[in-house]
């Protein structure tokens, strides 16, 4: 295996394809150096699924990345300040409570202040100051609502637009049509350090989509390159060996298909095989944070959350369709209990990758057509959860799930920066105003990608499958 | 091979169902039989659409504002009330009459514009009907009305008409129409010759002849034929993967080929030793896996135990059913209803199968130990005594036994929804109805279906009975039905809605197939609703299962969607094909499985060679008309199976627990045998294009992703294989010359040819001389061969 830290130096790219040997092997390299577009031309097209495609109309977004609070965060203690609830506070909430998971007592104030921030004044807690300097840049809706106070169901939603059954993954949706613009990495990835979040790989499942548009999971807590992607390393074989390997299979491949020219798909095996030497170099230097300039790490600042959301970018930046940035493993936002200790910890965590991927964007002019998501499954609820036994025994320091009214905001590829959308109530229970459902949210979200939600279909098992099914209405204010 | 995402759907399909890329459909809550005014639009055509509801007005608003203007002005003076003139007794100013038609039958079929005859008398194509009669449309006009009728020829209620008046269609209703008029409704039509396109050969006793004298005749009528006979290295490969799933061994290659007699003899003596071996069951318990959407676990459900403990009984089931030669009624039947066919006898009381999951396996194996030898030591009478065990024309359930219980997996081991009673019902509905049947009942659980026949009342009706199957603890999995001891009441669910009930509805078959609604009277249900799927008179089952296996042994689907036969599927171009096959597999064979499948690897059309011929591509590129046999590529099973056996890795002990695949230590064992996480499939299960354990799977895709060629060039797995023959290579070849040679020869069960010869040479010396170098690579260039040689497209692919 030849290493950066090896006697052997890396290869460049002009010194591999002058050793790359005899016959095809050279040939398709050099075709592949030149671009995807080469890689296009000599793979018939529909053999490679995941092939560059047009939208249905003009997109202000090309690309996503989706940062998932997973467990539920505060919207009262983050982009939905509530005067009433510090008025209020320790008193019952007037009228009825809406039915939550759980049981909740009274009015509990956010241990956190807000303030204003940008041209806009939008109002941010203390937990998120570095995502609050990009405060023009954010549309905030305040009005989300789902379906039922539960993570399973909730995150299906949030992902699939299906609560219970088995649909494709808005990712998985996204690469069907638009298919990625490098073929040497996975189109779309979900990030996820120590481990799966509740619900796991379903939540970017390719459900009745081909498998090819399924999220390829990585787990961010490693940090070498093999233990990353699946067999993007071979540590038994150098690359000069390997290249002397494939253009001996590829020879053998050509001799097999002389008289068997008219069959494109053996063609399209040989091509594959060449995407995959080609994937080996690239994955592996995307993956590799470590040759980012220093300020840029100092940027990000230390942790797992900062590296990922910079591995975010280095993935969108290299033409990656769909990025998942998932917190931790289970639901780490879910604090039933210690809310103020826990969001603050989870948001010290992140606050600053998340405003420096926002920086790091604009700087490289690919905000305007990358949308950023953040959010969680749902949010908490304005009363103080009950202590309950084997939960939060002897705590009332926390909050409930809450999917009648929470927060998620967006920013980029042709949202309305500086805005806010909706409203809850005067305590942030329900959204009332302008309210929007996840399916609306889907709706919008494909809109700014180039597509019609209720025109952008796949037949299966008889029908033809919507990402919003039945559902969903495009929210034309959020965009800009 | 990969249906081509963005381009209309090409016929016919050979992979999983085409993607049908933009359609402008949404969900349109249609009242009864309002599916033939449904439509769909593509993008170029859609109108503007707002919600659900207006997308259906503004297809109406497509035919008031466009497809109107048009009947009025080149239409009505002959056939209209206004007019009074109804030539040829037909009416085009309402739906109704449309449909109807007049004396050359219906003048129009929703959705389907190539089977109305109102298009095709606008084409002037046919030199009989050409309207209107005064000259050919302008091909705008002509274009509208296809586009009106893709779309399902939607129009304003207001002018629809009203059927009942429609005079000697009084007593006809839309959906009687759809019954009457959609080919997959009607029964199997024997194909009977015309004297003129008989080839001399045929033989109405010999189902591969009429196979081939169908295929022979519409070849004819293109100015085709047949490609030549495959030799014989060919066959036997195509022969062993299609029946066995395995390569054939290079002995079995050097005897096949040296054997003196004719070519058909060698080769039916093949068949018969091939459909004899234990292999076959395992290769065809794979193949029905993919349709009952098996895996080992539940999927997501919380905090509860994720396992089916025992679900690999229900493997072990499928591979004794094929390889005994179950007949496929009785296989159907023992999946939906094991529990309620097993005698209740002092030996084998009914109400206490057997809990021990070893026993049913160990019988199994028991069973088949003579079996477990390799195919060759098969003998051809054994092979003949196992597929010609005389049934009786009723379905048998006099054989049933405790040991048939396991067979109820079919049912029980689909994904738990986080134990969501309707959810499972819906899961075990769908793979019922579209895995039996080609048929979407699940579309209408929220409301009537859209285009099929199909009533809200049809799928609670259907799901009642799985509402009155229960669950009893203590069982192992796939074992756990029975019916439940009072009966429930199946109401509609208003929108699907478990909190909104509507009317009551018995339990009972599809009034489609079942006009007569007789609920079921036998506890759930369950037997009768075997009885109903396995019928006869059931103008689907027996298509759907011989299209699957057709598919499966050439490659193409003779119908566009293997698992959807409902009205959106158009008429197959083989339709003679198709019913002749259901015909023959019911009716002539009785449903035996082996015996259909000798039929379709008998025929010349299976055994002729897979090349190219520029001419007849030139006519039919697709080669739906079987011009040539299709070239496929291996299904992940079968390559994973074909590197192991070629390392000389392959352990072909049989039944027995699921083993993970994934991850080191791997397991030898055929790829049949691995263990299937439905939550989180490993990922090389995605990336070769297997089965989705999430729903019943119609057909498998085809892709070549880079993903591919990653797990080639690095996995462990192909590592760890490669190193194996590489050490392998040294102990049968001590002399390093000819190491290369007997590696090649090892892996692609021949001799290389000389340029080959020279590649392997040039290969071994340069990484020789690299590896004295200063190369860093552990891997010996035998090693580096062998990953080489694993990879070829020539093991991955069958002429």
């Amino acid at each position: 295996m030849i290493r950066s830290d090896n006697q052997t130096p890396p290869l460049t790219r002009r010194e591999l394809l002058s050793r790359s040997g005899m016959g095809f092997g050279a040939l398709a390299l050099q075709h592949l150096l030149s671009g995807t577009a080469a890689a296009e031309q000599s793979s018939p097209s529909g053999i490679n699924p995941l092939l560059p495609k047009q939208p249905q109309f003009p997109a202000t977004a090309k690309r996503v990345i989706h940062i998932f609070a997973n467990g539920g965060p505060s919207h009262l203690d983050t982009f939905d300040p509530k005067p009433a609830l510090t008025k209020y506070a320790g008193q019952p909430m007037p009228g009825e409570t809406p039915r939550t998971e759980r049981k909740t007592g009274a009015l509990f104030a956010s241990p956190f202040r807000f303030r204003k921030y940008g041209q806009s004044g939008l109002d941010v807690s203390e937990l998120f100051p570095h995502v609050a300097q990009h405060a023009d840049e954010l549309c905030v809706i305040r009005s989300m609502y789902a379906d039922v106070p539960n993570h399973e169901p909730s995150l299906l939603l949030m992902n699939t637009g299906e609560a219970r059954l088995v649909r494709p993954s808005m990712g998985s949706w996204l690469t069907y049509g638009l298919g990625t613009d490098n073929q040497n990495l996975p189109a779309f990835v979900a990030m996820c350090p120590g481990g799966y979040p509740i619900q796991e790989s379903q939540n970017w499942q390719a459900g009745f989509l081909p498998g090819v548009y399924q999220g390829t999971y990585i787990d961010t807590k490693h940090k070498s390159i093999d233990k990353l992607i699946e067999n993007v390393r071979n540590e038994r074989i150098g690359l000069v060996d390997q290249r002397r390997q494939l253009d001996l299979l590829q020879n053998l491949n050509r001799l097999h298909q002389a008289p068997r020219a008219e069959d494109s798909q053996l063609e399209s095996r040989i091509q594959s095989f060449e995407l995959a030497y080609r994937m080996q170099m690239e994955a592996a230097e995307v993956f590799d944070v470590s040759r980012e300039p220093q300020y840029v790490l100092d940027a990000y600042g230390p942790g797992v959350q900062a590296r990922q959301l910079l591995i975010a970018r280095r993935l969108v930046e290299h033409g990656v369709r769909y990025v998942q940035v998932w917190h931790g493993a289970g639901q780490p936002w879910d604090n039933h209990d210690d809310i103020e200790t826990q969001h603050r910890k989870l948001a010290g965590q992140c606050d600053r990758g998340i405003g420096a991927l926002l920086s790091d964007l604009r700087q490289r002019g690919m905000l305007e057509d990358t949308l950023v998501i953040w959010g969680g499954e749902f949010g908490r609820t304005p009363t103080v959860e009950l202590p309950k036994e084997g939960a939060n025994q002897g705590k009332v320091n926390g909050r409930d799930h809450n999917h009648w009214g929470f927060t998620t905001w967006l920013a980029g590829g042709g949202v309305r920066g500086g805005y806010v959308h909706g409203a809850t109530d005067e305590f942030g229970f329900k959204a009332v105003e302008n309210r929007v459902h996840v399916h609306d949210l889907h709706a919008t979200l494909l809109k700014l990608l180039g597509f019609d939600h209720e025109k952008f279909t796949y037949r299966w098992a008889g029908r033809d499958y919507r990402l919003t099914d039945v559902h969903g209405r495009v929210i034309n204010e959020l965009i800009a | 091979m990969l249906p081509l995402l963005f381009a209309a759907p090409s016929w016919p399909y050979r992979l999983s169902s085409v993607p049908v890329y933009c359609r402008g459909l949404t969900i349109y809550f249609a009242t009864a039989w309002t599916f033939l005014l449904a439509s769909s639009h593509s993008i170029a055509e859609a109108p503007a659409g707002g919600n659900s509801s207006t997308d259906q007005t503004s297809y109406e608003k497509y035919f008031v504002e466009r497809v109107e203007p048009l009947l009025r002005e080149h239409c009505f003076e002959c056939h209209s009330h206004e007019s009074g003139d109804s030539s040829g007794n037909l009416m085009l100013d309402s739906l109704a009459g449309m449909l109807v038609g007049g004396s050359r039958g219906p003048s129009i079929v929703p959705a389907q514009p190539d089977q109305s005859l109102l298009l095709r008398a606008v084409l002037y194509d046919d030199n009989e009907l050409q309207m209107p009669p005064s000259e050919k449309l302008d091909d705008e006009a002509i274009a509208t009305f296809r586009t009106w009728l893709a779309d399902g020829a939607a129009m304003p209620e207001a002018l629809r008409g009203d059927l009942s008046s429609m005079g000697s269609a009084g007593s006809v209703d839309l959906r009687t129409l759809a019954v009457q008029t959609h080919w997959a409704y009607q029964p199997p039509r024997r194909w009977s010759p015309t004297a003129a396109s008989t080839p001399a050969s045929v033989s109405a006793s010999n189902i591969a002849n009429t196979i081939d004298a169908i295929i022979e005749s519409n070849l004819t009528n293109a100015g085709l034929s047949l490609s030549p006979p495959a030799d014989r290295t060919t066959l036997l490969r195509r022969l062993s993967y299609d029946l066995t799933g395995l390569p054939p061994t290079q002995a079995e290659t050097e005897q096949f080929l040296s054997d003196p007699r004719d070519d058909q003899a060698v080769t039916s003596e093949l068949i018969d030793r091939l459909l004899a071996s234990p292999s076959f069951g395992e290769r065809w318990a794979r193949f029905w896996m993919d349709v009952s959407r098996y895996a080992d676990n539940k999927g997501y459900v919380f905090q509860e135990d994720r396992e089916y403990p025992g679900a690999h009984q229900y493997r072990t089931w499928l591979i004794e059913a094929f390889n005994q030669d179950l007949p496929y009624d009785v296989f159907v039947t023992r999946q939906l209803a094991a529990d309620l066919l097993v005698p209740a006898t002092p030996d084998q009381p009914n109400t206490q199968p057997t809990t021990d999951t070893a026993s049913v396996a160990q019988t199994a194996g028991t069973n088949s130990a003579s079996d477990e030898k390799p195919p060759a030591s098969e003998s051809t009478e054994e092979a003949t005594a196992a597929t010609s065990v005389a049934r009786s024309s009723a379905i048998d359930n006099s054989g049933a036994s405790s040991n048939d219980l396991p067979a109820l997996g079919f049912l029980t081991l689909g994904r738990r929804f986080l134990n969501n009673r309707n959810d499972i019902i819906d899961d075990r509905l769908d793979v019922v109805s579209r895995g039996l049947m080609g048929m979407t009942l699940a579309c209408a659980r929220c409301h009537d279906h859209k285009y099929d026949p199909l009533t809200q009342a049809d799928y609670y009706a259907m799901s009642g009975v799985f509402l009155n199957t229960d669950e009893p603890g203590g069982e192992p999995w796939p074992h756990r039905l029975i019916d439940s001891p009072e009966p429930r009441q199946s109401f509609i669910l208003i929108r699907g809605s478990p909190g909104r009930h509507g009317d009551k509805v018995p339990r009972r078959f599809v009034s489609l197939l079942a006009p007569d609604e007789k609920p079921f009277k036998d506890g759930s249900g369950r037997i009768e609703l075997a009885q109903e799927i396995v019928s006869l008179d059931n103008p689907l089952t027996a298509r759907v299962i011989a299209n699957r296996v057709w598919l499966q042994l050439t490659g193409s689907s003779l119908v566009e969607s293997p698992s959807d036969l409902g009205m959106r599927s158009p008429e197959p171009q083989q339709l003679a094909l198709l019913d002749q096959l259901a015909i023959a597999l019911s009716v002539d064979q009785q449903w035996s499985l082996k015996s259909f499948i000798r039929s379709i690897v008998s025929s010349r059309v299976y055994q002729q060679r897979s090349d190219h011929r520029a001419d007849c591509a030139e006519v039919d590129p697709a080669n739906f008309l079987y011009w040539k046999m299709n070239r496929r590529r291996l299904e992940f099973e079968a390559f994973r199976d074909t590197l192991l056996a070629r390392v000389g890795r392959l352990d072909r002990h049989m039944y027995g627990a699921s083993e993970a695949i994934a991850a080191a230590p791997f397991s030898p064992r055929r790829t049949v045998y691995a263990y299937i996480d439905r939550q989180n499939l490993p990922q090389v299960f995605r990336t070769f294009d297997a089965a989705s354990p999430d729903n019943h799977t119609p057909a498998r895709a085809q892709t070549s992703v880079p993903q591919q060629g990653l797990y080639l060039l690095n996995s462990n797995f192909v590592a760890e294989l490669a190193q194996q023959l590489a050490d392998r290579t040294e102990q049968a070849a001590p002399v390093p010359s000819a190491q290369a040679t007997w590696m090649f020869e090892q892996v692609l069960c021949r001799a290389p040819n000389a340029a080959e010869q020279t590649l392997l040479n040039e290969f071994m010396q340069a990484a020789s001389e690299g590896r004295t170098g200063n190369s860093a690579s552990q891997s010996s260039p035998l090693a580096q061969l062998a990953g080489a040689l694993l990879a070829a497209n020539e093991l991955a692919y069958i002429d």
